[in-house]
């Protein structure tokens, strides 16, 4: 095993020392003893956390840990830059996550015993989707938030996790079930109706968060994953054909039944029709990423903060203007060697349920980045999700810190036993 | 005019950061999938093949099986890895190889020739699991 050098962690560690240096440089005053404390403390964190899984997680992957803590360093220092009061806020969340990433590697067979109870998973996940559309409260044009006291939760980032825990499960059990092809329409192999009722309930959901929530973002996500884990277990090309067919009937539908679906497919066919008003946040981020041009315009150089919610959804467009091409190929660079890694993992397991929720949990992370990357740079009309690791929102960051730590867990599992 | 040259270098330093730390962990990553590939062919190459004696002049070297990696030379000469003291064998008979994952028996103009599954091979043949090698009154069977 090539043995990734310690120095290497150095590498991005420093990013945040480099980012304060140039924050003092710009405003001296700016700079007090809470902003050079977090910034020494998360240096801190960024060597010791990816050495310390090392050292005490025999037989985990070791470079997930270190391209995800660069992820996060990215992050930090975009908020630092964007919005001071968010740098404190995203660095909370960033500890209280990696602390549940260890309490989730810990108690990890505790969590995948619960992978025996498919139904409960998915029931649980419509609960929650449920609840938003009863409790919910609407920020930012969609419903998808619920106020408990101080926090606001965004509870489809965890109902994202139950279903894929549902999907593996159900597709492991009932893989012969939905490959027995005694339904033969002209060149679709089918199973009984009874075996694809769960994939359609899945469907459904998503046009429900889609309809009532306003959530593109999420509907995309939802659809997108049970297609490819269902791809995934099957090898059926029956399945991606009937939800092609399916998925252009709904975007037909709703692009005639809804306003904002209209509105957001005209933005993207031609955002200059009405680039001060509509599409001026797009506007703004296809002028961040051109002015970026290669080497981005620098730190503290740029003006990103003309993009309205810059620090959520077009956090891309901040990054590439101040990074340029190489900032943002090497954020895409660092999301396809996590998933490769993940999908490494993923193959070295002999059980076929981790199998598909290991890779679940991977190919899920890559899609939430392309489907965000692509609304930023105006390829599929936008659709608000946050970026994986980088964007500002609590729920999304332990989502995905406790992804990771079942990934993780999965991989140390499966290498015990070989 | 200081100040400024500072925060150029910097966010110079900045981008270089960023990028050198995504080639390192690349650099790290092939590296490390470049030994599991060359480790995995290692493994390969010593699972090992092996000559069957199905029949022969001698009655002790019957179902004996000889295994081997790389390289053995069959003959009447003292310096083969198999010794066949037989007069139908020549001096220097045959010798097989390994080339590219496959297993080749030559030939080396033998007089009495050497037989591959009953039929006479002009120098070079590639074998294949179960194949019956003749070599003068001996024949052995190739396993892999």
């Amino acid at each position: 095993m090539y043995y990734l050098k310690n120095r290497i962690l150095l590498l991005q560690a420093c990013l945040p020392v480099l980012a304060m240096a140039l924050f003092y440089l710009k405003d001296a005053s700016a700079v007090n003893n809470v902003n050079l404390s977090i910034m020494a403390v998360s240096c801190v964190i960024f060597v010791v956390v990816p050495m310390m899984a090392k050292k005490f997680l025999k037989n985990t992957d070791e470079y997930i840990l270190p391209l995800i803590c660069f992820l996060c360093s990215i992050s930090l220092i975009m908020m630092l830059r964007l919005k001071v009061s968010l740098f404190y806020a995203q660095f909370r969340w960033i500890v209280i996550g990696m602390v549940l990433m260890f309490i989730t590697i810990k108690f990890a067979d505790k969590l995948l015993q619960l992978l025996d109870y498919p139904y409960i998973l998915g029931l649980c996940a419509i609960i929650i989707i449920g609840s938003v559309i009863i409790f919910g409260t609407e920020i930012g044009g969609g419903l998808n938030w619920i106020i408990i006291g101080p926090f606001q939760i965004q509870p489809a980032e965890f109902s994202k996790l139950l279903i894929l825990g549902f999907l593996a499960t159900y597709l492991q059990e009932n893989k012969n079930m939905l490959n027995l092809p005694n339904r033969h329409w002209i060149f679709l192999y089918l199973p009984p109706l009874r075996f694809l009722a769960p994939l359609v309930m899945i469907w459904g959901i998503a046009l429900l968060i889609f309809v009532y929530q306003r959530n593109l973002g999420f509907a995309l996500l939802f659809f997108g994953m049970a297609v490819m884990m269902t791809y995934a277990a099957t090898s059926n090309k029956s399945y991606i054909f009937l939800a092609a067919v399916f998925f252009i009937l709904a975007s037909i539908f709703s692009y005639m039944m809804f306003g904002h679906v209209r509105v957001r497919v005209e933005i993207w066919l031609n955002p200059w029709a009405d680039p001060m008003g509509k599409a001026y946040q797009i506007v703004q981020s296809l002028f961040a990423l051109g002015y970026g041009g290669f080497f981005g315009t620098g730190f503290f150089h740029g003006s990103p903060e003309l993009i309205p919610i810059v620090y959520t959804d077009f956090i891309f467009s901040a990054i590439g203007e101040e990074f340029g091409f190489i900032g943002v190929i090497s954020v895409i660079m660092a999301y396809l060697l996590i998933f490769f890694r993940s999908a490494k993992i993923a193959f070295a397991c002999v059980n076929e349920k981790y199998k598909l929720l290991s890779f679940g949990i991977a190919g899920t992370m890559l899609l939430q980045a392309f489907i965000i990357l692509a609304g930023d740079t105006k390829l599929i009309p936008l659709t608000g999700i946050t970026l994986p690791f980088i964007s500002y929102g609590g729920s999304s960051m332990l989502s995905e810190f406790i992804a990771i730590g079942l990934l993780l867990a999965i991989n140390a599992r499966e290498k015990n036993r070989a | 005019m200081i100040i400024k040259t500072v925060m150029v270098i910097l966010e110079y330093a900045l981008l270089l950061f960023i990028c050198a730390f995504i080639c390192k962990t690349m650099r790290a990553i092939y590296k490390d999938l470049y030994n599991d590939s060359h480790e995995k062919g290692n493994v390969r190459s010593i699972k090992k093949v092996a000559l069957l004696v199905l029949q022969s002049y001698d009655e002790n070297i019957i179902n004996k099986r000889v295994l081997f990696t790389e390289l053995i030379t069959l003959g009447r000469g003292p310096d083969n890895n198999i010794v066949l003291s037989d007069a139908y064998v020549s001096y220097h008979h045959a010798v097989i190889s390994h080339i590219k994952n496959q297993y080749q028996i030559e030939d080396l103009h033998s007089r009495n020739h050497t037989y591959v599954n009953e039929q006479e091979i002009r120098n070079k043949s590639f074998l294949q699991n179960g194949d019956i090698i003749k070599i003068g009154t001996t024949v052995f069977k190739f396993e892999r």
